[in-house]
Formats: structure tokens, C-alpha cells, sequence
């Protein structure tokens, strides 16, 4: 098994909505529901995505295709929702997203990716108002579990007062109010006029990118460097585009990848004005 | 301890002399050289290719390690890059230490990964008038073959 362990997401979407007096998992922006942006934006970051529901709740997320994990316990609360995903699948670790999140974008996502430590409980930002640990757009990792559980029996169930007792390691906010979220009907109203000024996500995203061509690969596409629009989400998808495009006959199973200027995996997120280069098998000395 | 890319001649006595100090033991480098065949095929020529920045990046991690792992004093190594004739050096690593059996292993280690990991292409040109990229062909078909 690969270290760190592989993430599944977790797409909390169980909550009362009391003050919002409508199921929030259900409410609109741009045409797709949060939780369905939520998804969108994790896809590519995790092996598997699993929606949270209270015990009983009709899945009224428009996302019919997601595994759905209901609550175990009637209790409510989103503790409830990562317990039970936690003890459904004891083994791996989990990126929990609330679903009243519609401000949450890549980079902060990539960031607390990329600054994960599986040695501690959990890998959390700071609240960008009070300083405190933000529970719900979170990776707990497989041995938080135990911790947790701890906790929910001494009926000590706010994650948030849980993180701030548990030492996980705290991010810094990158983008002040990425993780701002909606609870009330005027929240909202500020969130979809806000929203409505960024691109669409019902539509695929176009990211400009600049790739480069070293060896094989740069005879082979008669070209040293390149930029190009693509929909691709992440560096794979890129990968089979481009051989598509151009014959290239290496798998990607042979080639590695950098994104500005250093490798990263496969499973990297693009993101607008990358540099990207494909790495045939390397021949030195 | 430096990795560097030279599109000049590596110069290996100039470079073992700034390695020489009096409290080591030992030093052992590794040159790897043009040969005039491989594959059964006789060469001409071969061409180094780097993917420069990335290629300086992952050599000065390589030099890291080999600081963390063995116990020696220094290490250095200077990779070439463009057109190379026979017989021509194409890399050299040095490694400095107390003991020799130190600077064998480290020099070992630095030259074994550098050929697995740093970005850099050797392209051949035989006799024959075909070319190659090396370790691209097995995966890649008859490509570059031309």
C-alpha cells in the first residue's frame, strides 16, 4: 500500500438546514446543486466518493450515481456522518466536504492535499475569523477513527472543539473565505450573486496550460513548446489528449510528468497557466 | 557537493583537483564514456538531451541523498549535454571520504540514479544511418527508428 494512504471523499450532505428553512443539499448555484459542486471539485482527488445522508433522508442531491452512507447513529450532527463512513470503511482516510461550501475552490483544495500529514489526526485550515480549526473541509485520516469515537461516546460531538483538543496539523487559509459557508436564505443570496460572477461549473472548465517537449516526444511532435486550451481536469487526462492529438505511441505507463518545473503524479489537478512536461523514459549517463 | 550540466567538455582533472583535501582518505569517481556500439549496432555519435531545470533539481536531490546516506566528505557530478563523439566523457561523478568503501557505495548511488531518474535523453546515431532514443524504443515501437 502506497503512503499515504488513498483518499475517499465524503460529501457531507445530512444537515438540518434549519436556519436556511430548505434542505441545503438541494439549493441551486449556477444550475448544480452544492453538492454536486462539492463532487465536481473532488473528483479527481480521490479514489472514491461517498455521500453522507441523515438515516432515512431522501438523496435529493442530483447526484443518483454517488455511493450513499447513511447515518449509523440518530444523532445529529456531522461527527455522526464521518463516524459513519469511518466505520464502513475502517481502512482509508477521508477528504470531508461539507456540502454548504460554495466558495471552496482548487487551490485551497490542492493545498491541503499537497500539505497532508497522515501521521496526525487530521490535516485542517485555520478559520480565516477566529483561528480555529475548520472541520469540515478536512482530511481525517484512517487512524482518526479511533479518536473520534472516543470523543462521540463522551458525547463530546462538535468536530470542531474535537480538532481543536486532537493537535492536528492547521493550514493557513489561502484564499480568505474559501471556506465561508451558507446557512441562512440572505447568506445565500450573497453566495449566488457572487457565484454568478465566476464561470460556470455546469460547464467544462478551460484551462489555458504551456507544455514542453524534450527527445522522442519533441520530434515526434515536431515542436519544442506549445499553448494550448483543454478541458482535461488533470494531468492523465492531458496526457491522452495530447497522444491522441499527435501519434505519440508511448504509454502513459512509461512516461512520468512535471507541472511547473517539478514531477508530480498522474492524478494531478491542472490548473490555469501550468507548465507541463511529459518525461519519456530518461537515458542519462 | 554540486550537480551541474555541461554542454563543453567535462574537464576531469580539474574537477577531482578541486575535490582533493587533506582530511580524506580516499576518492573514487565514475566516468561514463562513449562507446562505438550498442545493440549490436556500431555508433557514430550520441546526443544528450536535458530537460534542464528539472533535470539540475532532481541531480542536487540525488547529491542530498547520498550526503544523508553515506559518510563521506563531498560529492560532485557533471552530466553532458549535446553532441558527443567517441570515446568522449558523457557523465562524471566524484565522492570524496575518510574511507574508500564509503565513496565506492555513494558513488554507486549517485551514478545508478541519475541514469534512473534525471531527466536527460540519449539519442544514437549508428553507422547505419538509423537512429535512437534510448530505453524510448522497447515502449514506444520503432519510433525514432528513421
Amino acid at each position: 500500500m502506497s503512503f499515504p494512504p488513498p483518499l475517499h471523499g465524503l460529501i457531507l450532505a445530512g444537515g438540518c438546514s434549519r436556519r436556511m428553512g430548505k434542505d441545503k443539499s438541494s439549493i441551486r448555484y449556477a444550475g448544480a446543486t452544492q453538492p454536486e459542486l462539492a463532487a465536481e471539485l473532488i473528483r479527481s482527488r480521490c479514489a472514491e466518493i461517498f455521500l453522507s445522508l441523515r438515516k432515512g433522508q431522501n438523496n435529493a442531491t442530483g447526484l443518483g450515481n454517488l455511493n450513499v452512507i447513511h447515518d449509523r447513529w440518530e444523532s445529529a450532527g456531522p461527527l455522526v456522518g464521518i463516524l459513519s463512513a469511518m466505520t464502513e470503511h475502517p481502512e482509508t482516510a477521508w477528504l470531508v466536504i461539507a456540502c454548504d461550501l460554495p466558495f471552496l475552490d482548487r487551490i485551497t483544495l490542492d493545498n491541503l492535499l499537497a500539505q497532508r500529514d497522515p501521521t496526525k489526526v487530521a490535516t485542517a485550515y485555520r478559520s480565516s475569523h477566529d483561528g480555529k480549526p475548520e472541520p469540515l473541509c478536512t482530511i481525517y485520516e484512517a487512524h482518526a477513527r479511533l479518536v473520534l469515537e472516543d470523543f462521540f461516546t463522551n458525547n463530546i460531538r462538535c468536530p470542531r472543539k474535537i480538532l481543536m483538543e486532537t493537535e492536528p496539523l492547521l493550514l493557513d487559509p489561502v484564499n480568505h473565505g474559501a471556506l465561508d459557508n451558507v446557512n441562512t436564505p440572505e447568506d445565500y443570496e450573497e453566495a449566488v450573486h457572487s457565484f454568478s460572477r465566476r464561470c460556470s461549473p455546469a460547464e467544462p472548465l478551460v484551462r489555458q496550460v504551456r507544455l514542453r517537449y524534450f527527445a522522442i516526444l519533441r520530434e515526434h511532435a515536431g515542436i519544442s513548446c506549445e499553448e494550448r486550451e483543454t478541458t482535461s481536469t488533470t494531468v492523465e487526462e492531458l496526457y491522452g489528449e495530447i497522444k491522441e492529438e499527435k501519434g505519440f505511441d508511448l504509454e502513459k505507463e512509461f512516461i512520468r510528468v512535471a507541472c511547473n518545473g517539478d514531477f508530480v503524479g498522474l492524478d494531478c489537478s491542472l490548473a490555469d497557466g501550468d507548465e507541463i512536461v511529459f518525461i519519456p523514459p530518461v537515458a542519462g549517463g | 557537493m554540486s550537480f551541474n550540466l555541461s554542454f563543453i567538455p567535462i574537464e576531469v582533472d580539474f574537477l577531482r583537483q578541486g575535490m582533493m583535501s587533506q582530511d580524506c582518505g580516499g576518492f573514487v569517481a565514475f566516468e561514463g564514456w562513449v562507446r562505438d556500439y550498442n545493440d549490436g549496432k556500431a555508433v557514430l555519435q550520441l546526443e544528450y538531451e536535458a530537460y534542464a531545470e528539472l533535470a539540475i533539481l532532481e541531480g542536487h536531490r540525488i547529491i542530498n541523498e547520498a550526503l544523508d546516506q553515506f559518510p563521506i566528505k563531498d560529492v560532485r557530478s557533471v552530466h553532458r549535454v549535446g553532441l558527443l563523439d567517441l570515446k568522449e566523457v558523457a557523465v562524471w561523478v566524484g565522492v570524496s571520504a575518510i574511507h574508500r568503501g564509503e565513496a565506492f557505495d555513494a558513488c554507486r548511488y549517485v551514478i545508478d540514479e541519475i541514469k534512473s531518474r534525471v531527466p536527460i535523453w540519449k539519442k544514437e546515431f549508428f553507422a547505419d544511418n538509423t537512429t535512437a532514443w534510448t530505453r524510448c524504443q522497447n515502449c514506444a515501437g520503432d519510433v525514432g527508428n528513421k
